[in-house]
């Protein structure tokens, strides 16, 4: 999910000390755990996937962290704020993505991590279909997806860092990469899913406190809905009030789904599954990923539909913006102590759901790579140092991205949760389900995924930016669906399609290797 | 999976003809034929789901019963509701069905979990698998393979298999 951008210049900066000590110590504290994490870490295995040894409660609330990114927190009250009910069919469904991931993926992918030696998603692919395309394109695919993410996730740190420590935007740029690189590179993923255990625990936290206090300052739920009734009863229907009527369900339907199947392709998810100490580890994760998930979306159903509510009653003013209603709602109507835990929390939200992007984007480049090249580093602590250089590159990169180019930026933007979707739930999700998935299908259904969203979603804006507003339109005219209906939805349909097919049509005769075929058979 | 692809072209169409109500079911449908797809290769029979048949199940029920609750009490332009709990019925519907009771579809998960995941079942994958693996070599396998396998691993066992890697991978490039 990617976070809005730009507008978020117009979150307030506070001077309630509360936010200060929050952010200060949450900063701190990240310091201290990579710092951990770096004594930890001795090889490319502790680094990448914490040399399988997280627990239950880890593995689920970092799961549940990096679905639940900064997107949710800034992005949700947005989204709810400006058009009700339809954003809820993308955070009401995350908890059953929880489900489709662990159904899907849990078992194999913990399994895969014992019978080969695979530490990431474009190593799974490769032993599952045995072809150094497969693993190529997975890891080319993973290096887009996190440029665009890190990017986009960077844009919003240099406003949030400034809303906390009052610093001049580009301070809050450079200090919060600076302490993103810090953490990352010492501690790898060690360091990363212990921090993401603490930015769940506050922003479970923090969501509880906000729905409290953001039904009572809409004077409870049948206020709120009966005022935002009278303003556009379509406002608080079960779809919502996005567009015009059947577009708005086709879009809450399309988020449905892509929010719930999608979830199984996302790589920065279902890598952790290799992390976890022993098989036993994943029977809870999923109802704690799932229930904490649901908690924390009460942020964005609450603060978004209550502020809304007051402001079409006259109660309280508009923000600016609609993009900062969630902070501006913790900041005037929350206490001191609740709106520093909540901006905490999204500081936390931010970085930890940056961090295991950096995690799969360093790892693409430093392992995936050479090897579907056939030009693999042989020596582990190599591997593990030029992981680590790797990892610095890109935060280095995407921080200069930010800084030079908001263009850039905002093309990367339209590259997010649709595009893993489609690139990795039928590969990953189906291919360890079936056995007649061929890399045929694979290959096809990758580069097909990949089209879709770069030609719906990426091209358009590029050509708006260069001033041929004549092709975007011309493609826009193309798309045979509702306007709004998501990209990353009919991508992801049709790599399904591709995907079964392709490998129906190139079966005959192949076979999936002996051992990965038990583990599928089981 | 034929039948996952077939749901899949009938979403593209209905979403491109503009079939909202058939749309929604044809989505509901896909979502637990998805699911399904978790236990394909798992049983002899194609349409036996064990352990997850009543997740399968309940869940399509579940959402069937929701979208129809929707599409019976609320339509495009209904501008009059009767609230329960504070909201629309037809939004309390899907808050009901669509959101709440699919997270129990984890904690179903995790009940079955044990006749997917036991320790017997793992130490048969993994003798399965490490019988195989002594008869052939893979790109990526542990070596040598253990005799035993499916113990816990730990980071020490790691280190000493990413070690073994770059063998692997020498292997991999002829």
């Amino acid at each position: 999910m990617t976070v809005p951008i730009v507008p978020l210049q117009e979150i307030p900066v506070t001077d309630s000390p509360y936010v200060l000590l929050f952010g200060g110590v949450y900063l701190s504290l990240v310091l201290g755990i990579g710092v951990w994490g770096y004594l930890q870490t001795e090889s490319t295995a502790d680094f990448l996937i914490t040399g399988k040894s997280v627990g239950t409660w880890v593995l689920a609330l970092t799961a549940f962290s990096v679905i639940q990114s900064g997107f949710g927190f800034v992005g949700g009250p947005e989204l709810v704020y400006s058009f009700g009910t339809t954003a809820l069919w993308i955070f009401f469904t995350a908890p059953l993505g929880f489900v489709v991931a662990w159904m899907l993926l849990a078992k194999r992918l913990r399994l895969l991590a014992d019978v080969r030696d695979v530490m990431t998603l474009a190593d799974g692919m490769y032993v599952r279909y045995e072809s150094a395309w497969v693993r190529g394109l997975t890891a080319v695919a993973v290096i887009v997806g996190v440029m665009a993410y890190l990017a986009t996730n960077l844009a919003a740190l240099q406003y949030v860092m400034r809303a906390i420590f009052g610093l001049p935007v580009v301070w809050g740029l450079f200090i919060g990469a600076f302490i993103l690189l810090a953490y990352s590179t010492l501690g790898g993923m060690i360091a990363g899913v212990w921090t993401d255990f603490v930015q769940a625990i506050t922003m479970i936290v923090g969501s509880v406190f906000v729905f409290a206090f953001a039904l009572s300052f809409g004077g409870g739920m049948e206020s709120i809905s009966r005022s935002l009734a009278s303003a556009d009863p379509a406002f608080v229907s079960p779809f919502g009030a996005m567009d015009a009527p059947a577009a708005t369900i086709f879009t809450a339907l399309g988020w449905w789904i892509l929010f719930s199947i999608g979830t199984a392709g996302q790589p920065h998810l279902i890598t952790k599954f290799y992390m976890s100490r022993n098989l036993r580890i994943l029977r809870w994760g999923a109802p704690i990923a799932a229930v904490t998930y649901a908690i924390s979306s009460l942020i964005a159903f609450s603060a978004g539909l209550s502020m809304r509510a007051m402001v079409e009653a006259g109660q309280t003013a508009a923000p600016k913006s609609a993009s900062v209603v969630g902070p501006v709602f913790v900041l005037e109507h929350t206490p001191g102590v609740v709106a520093g835990l909540i901006l905490a929390a999204l500081l936390a939200a931010i970085m930890s759901t940056s961090d295991s992007f950096l995690n799969i984007g360093a790892a693409a480049i430093s392992r995936d790579l050479p090897r579907a090249l056939g030009r693999p580093i042989e020596n582990d602590t190599t591997e593990l140092r030029v992981t680590q250089a790797a990892l610095a590159s890109i935060t280095v990169v995407s921080t200069l991205i930010v800084y030079f180019s908001e263009t850039l930026v905002g093309i990367l933007g339209t590259i997010g949760w649709g595009f893993f979707a489609a690139a990795f739930f039928a590969i990953a999700a189906l291919g360890l389900n079936w056995t007649g998935a061929t890399k045929e299908g694979a290959i096809v259904a990758l580069l097909g995924g990949l089209a879709v969203n770069l030609f719906y979603s990426a091209v358009p804006r590029i050509a708006e930016t260069a001033g041929f507003e004549g092709v975007a339109d011309t493609i826009a005219g193309l798309y045979p669906f509702p306007a709004p209906f998501p990209v990353g939805t009919v991508a992801l349909l049709v790599t399904v399609v591709l995907f079964v097919v392709v490998s129906l049509a190139t079966q005959d005769g192949r076979s999936v290797p002996a051992d990965i075929a038990v583990l599928i058979e089981r | 999976m034929g039948a996952i692809a077939l749901l899949a072209v009938g979403l593209l169409l209905a979403g491109a003809t503009g079939l909202y109500r058939v749309f929604s079911y044809f989505a509901a449908l896909f979502i637990v034929a998805v699911l399904g797809a978790a236990s394909v290769e798992r049983n002899d029979r194609e349409l036996d789901l064990a352990p997850y048949s009543w997740l399968v199940v309940g869940l399509g029920a579940t959402f069937v019963i929701g979208l129809t609750g929707i599409w019976l009490r609320w339509e495009p332009g209904t501008t009059e509701y009767t609230y329960v709990l504070g909201l629309p019925a037809s939004t309390l519907i899907y808050v009901v069905f669509l959101w709440l009771l699919p997270i129990l579809g984890a904690v179903y998960y995790a009940l079955v979990f044990p006749s997917i995941g036991n320790e017997r079942v793992i130490n048969d994958i993994m003798s399965d698998v490490r019988r195989v693996q002594r008869t052939e070599r893979y790109p990526l396998s542990p070596s040598p393979p253990e005799a035993d396998g499916g113990e816990p691993s730990t980071p020490r066992r790691e280190a000493k298999q990413s070690e073994s890697e770059s063998e692997s991978d020498s292997e991999e490039r002829r």
